[in-house]
């Protein structure tokens, strides 16, 4: 039954094309991917003196670069890097600024990427909290190396205390963060990450456009008997009240599974083997991105939590398009549940800035699960049974809950239904 | 076997479609002859437990089939009136997808799906989408779905609706073929669709069964009588509109009448033979006729 259930959605030539949009989707996300990994070259013959490299051969020539920067990234390698830095920008014609010499400092910036990674943590690391710079890293004096760490906590804490953030966290939240900073293990290591980058990177926009079309696909699923006038054979049959419902849940389900599945394993599956997958244990907040998260986990430990929160914002908002879907026989009403959940939370948050009761609440709603990247820098805390607990700790079980919840919802909703 | 309806009520918002009806039905075919409106397709979909009624109950040999539910399923056979096919599935498939639900083994579904394209004449379209189907061809598929699990009930709403005269013909001796043992209910607003192959047929009008019976006891207990009057053309529109008339044929200088009344309409009218279509004329005011 459950074949002849997705054989109902495919055998549709609309819903063909939307399967293979989703594939050239994937697709494109991996071209993206690995054309933003780049690496430039020096030569002479190129306009301004470079040429510029991308995907795997690019990955390997930053690889073989930062080589000399892996691994603990203490204070002794910070200072190394400074030094480095100063020594090239130092160069005399590193500072003159016509033709011939953008060629030059394009050089320069060759000869710089081995570090490239580090300068863009120095970015967010080394000025103001939640500020980006990046110039940063030129303005390093040596023996600024030894407050790198320190500086994380302490800027934090000077964040903690303005006014604006005290309405924001009670004591025990504060003590909560810092609690978290204080656990971060320095040293962190570093090793080139660009593979993970590329996933994290891309991932929000596929999973969101996944998400809109493969709400197109299960709006049809429920709502195609009614449109078709196939009802009232389906329910006067004798397992049309039962199994042949069943069937289209489980065909639901399984249509969302191996796309989401497929898709994302495939996407970061090719990025990954192609780009590397270096970098892997280390710490989050080695990447740009994380450097001021107060989740201490890895980029590896980040994948999967990537691929457990997309899970269970893609679950979650499928199950609402199917319950929409049987209990109205509206395709356009459940083609509209992804959207409003993925694109009005994000304009309501828009409008109403980051103000604690509004961002405490949209923190909640599922379109934070797609984007793990972003949300892992905000400090949205709640806590549950005394507990205090950041959002990514909470929201994709609490989503992957409430779908199971809906799973026996969408089955009697539509097994209830009286043929109009 | 026995299906029987006990004072069964459908109510919709303030609107009564299925008014207290109250029957029962054992085997053989039954017809229930009704104009548009009458409510037929609303006790239909009740029997088949798409719509639960408003009050009164159906039972199966004492159980209700809302109780029995999946088990009164199992040997019911439903053709619509109005419904649809899976438009890109090919004939074939729309019977195995059928079957599944019907809970068919796979076996059981090939063999049975072989031999209904066959007794259906579908043979040669079995592979073909049924969007490239003709009205005719798709009704001949939802019989086929109907049969599928060799129904002991089988509840047929209008099934020659929309067939040309001779569909039609071949439709009805299918459907005769098809009734031997088992309780086949067709509803349709032509008479001479359940004419021949209706053991006991139940008018039904407003929501009401008015009358049942044999054709020859429907005839016997018709409340007027039929007379054949020969009379002046000018004439023929005074009667036509004082009395039911069955037919006019026009005839030389004059026409001739069949009208229904209690008393002779004429003192020279004729008396004549009824039939069922006669019948139909009484109680719904209006001919069953075919070409409407
Ligand atoms: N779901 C419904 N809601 C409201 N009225 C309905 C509904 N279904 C049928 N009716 C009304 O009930 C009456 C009987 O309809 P129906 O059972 O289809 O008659 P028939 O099949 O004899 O033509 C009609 O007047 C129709 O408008
Ligand atoms: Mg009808």
């Amino acid at each position: 039954m459950t074949r002849f259930e997705l054989k109902k959605i495919f055998s549709r030539r609309i819903n063909q094309i939307v399967l293979l949009i989703i594939a050239g989707l994937t697709a494109v996300c991996i071209f993206m991917g690995l054309n933003a990994v780049s690496y430039s070259i020096p030569d002479e013959n190129a306009e301004y003196g470079v040429r510029h490299i991308s995907g795997r051969a690019a990955a390997m020539r930053l690889r073989a670069d930062a080589a000399q920067y892996e691994g603990p990234l203490t204070e002794e390698t910070l200072r190394r890097i400074i030094e480095e830095n100063a020594r090239l920008k130092s160069m005399p014609q590193a500072q003159s600024k016509d033709v011939a010499d953008i060629a030059y400092e394009n050089y320069i910036y060759c000869l710089t990427q081995g570090y490239k990674d580090i300068r863009a943590l120095c970015a967010v690391a080394c000025t103001g909290f939640q500020e980006y710079d990046y110039y940063a890293l030129d303005r390093l004096k040596p023996e600024d190396a030894d407050r790198f760490y320190t500086m994380r906590t302490q800027q934090m804490l000077e964040w903690l205390n303005l006014p604006e953030s005290a309405k924001l966290f009670t004591q025990a939240e504060r003590e909560f963060i810092k609690g978290r900073y204080e656990a971060l293990e320095i040293p962190i290591t570093y090793h080139p990450y660009m593979g993970w980058d590329a996933v994290f990177d891309k991932a929000p926009t596929l999973l969101m456009i996944m998400t809109f079309l493969l709400g197109f696909l299960l709006a049809e699923l429920f709502a195609c008997e009614s449109r078709l006038k196939t009802d009232a054979i389906f329910y006067s049959s004798c397992h049309g009240r039962k199994k042949a419902v069943w069937a289209k849940v489980k065909a639901g389900l399984i249509l969302t599974n191996v796309m989401y599945w497929g898709c994302m394993l495939v996407f970061s599956g090719v990025l990954l083997l192609i780009l590397g997958g270096s970098g892997w244990d280390c710490p989050v907040q080695v990447t740009i991105g994380g450097w001021k998260s107060l989740y201490n986990i890895t980029i590896l430990q980040k994948y999967l939590l990537l691929l457990v929160c997309g899970w269970a914002g893609i679950s979650f908002t499928a199950l609402l398009s199917m319950l929409v879907s049987a209990r109205t026989n509206s395709a356009t009403l459940s083609v509209a549940v992804p959207f409003l959940l993925i694109f009005l939370p994000q304009i309501v948050s828009g409008v109403a800035g980051s103000s604690s009761a509004v961002s405490g609440l949209l923190g909640l709603l599922p379109d934070h699960l797609l984007q793990v990247s972003v949300v892992m820098n905000t400090f949205n805390l709640y806590t549950l049974g005394g507990k205090i607990l950041a959002e990514l700790e909470i929201t994709p079980w609490l989503y992957l809950i409430i779908s199971a919840l809906l799973v026996p919802l969408v089955y009697t909703v539509y097994r209830r239904r009286n043929p109009a | 076997m026995e299906l029987r309806l006990s004072a069964l009520t459908k109510r919709f918002k303030d609107f009564t479609a299925v008014n207290g009806v109250s029957c029962a039905m054992s085997g053989g075919v039954y017809g229930l002859l009704g104009i548009n409106g009458a409510g037929k397709t609303t006790l239909m979909r009740m029997l088949c437990t798409l719509i639960p009624p408003s009050e009164g109950e159906i039972t199966l040999d004492g159980a209700d089939i809302f109780q029995m539910g999946a088990d009164y399923r199992r040997i019911l056979g439903y053709l619509p009136q109005d419904f649809g096919c899976y438009p890109d599935f090919s004939a074939e498939d729309y019977l195995r997808y059928i079957a599944s639900i019907k809970g068919l083994s796979p076996v059981v579904a090939h063999r049975r799906i072989d031999e209904l394209l066959h007794s259906v004449g579908l043979d040669s379209a079995r592979k073909k989408k049924t969007k490239t189907f003709s009205g005719g061809m798709k009704r001949r598929l939802g019989i086929a779905q109907a049969m599928l699990n060799d129904p002991h009930i089988l509840i047929l709403d209008e099934p020659t609706a929309g067939l040309d005269p001779n569909e039609r013909v071949r439709f009805r001796n299918l459907i005769s073929a098809l009734a031997q043992d088992r309780l086949v209910l067709l509803s349709t607003h032509i008479v001479s669709d359940v004419e021949y192959i209706a053991g006991e047929i139940f008018l039904m009008k407003d929501g009401e069964i008015v009358h049942s019976g044999s054709v020859r006891e429907l005839i016997a207990d018709m409340p007027e009588r039929v007379w054949l009057c020969t009379v002046p053309r000018e004439q023929a529109a005074h009667l036509e509109r004082d009395y039911k008339v069955a037919n006019v044929r026009l005839a030389g200088g004059g026409a001739q009448l069949r009208i229904l009344s209690a008393e002779p309409p004429f003192p020279n009218a004729e008396p004549a033979e009824a039939t069922l279509e006669d019948v139909f004329l009484s109680y719904f005011g209006q001919t069953g006729g075919e070409l409407e």
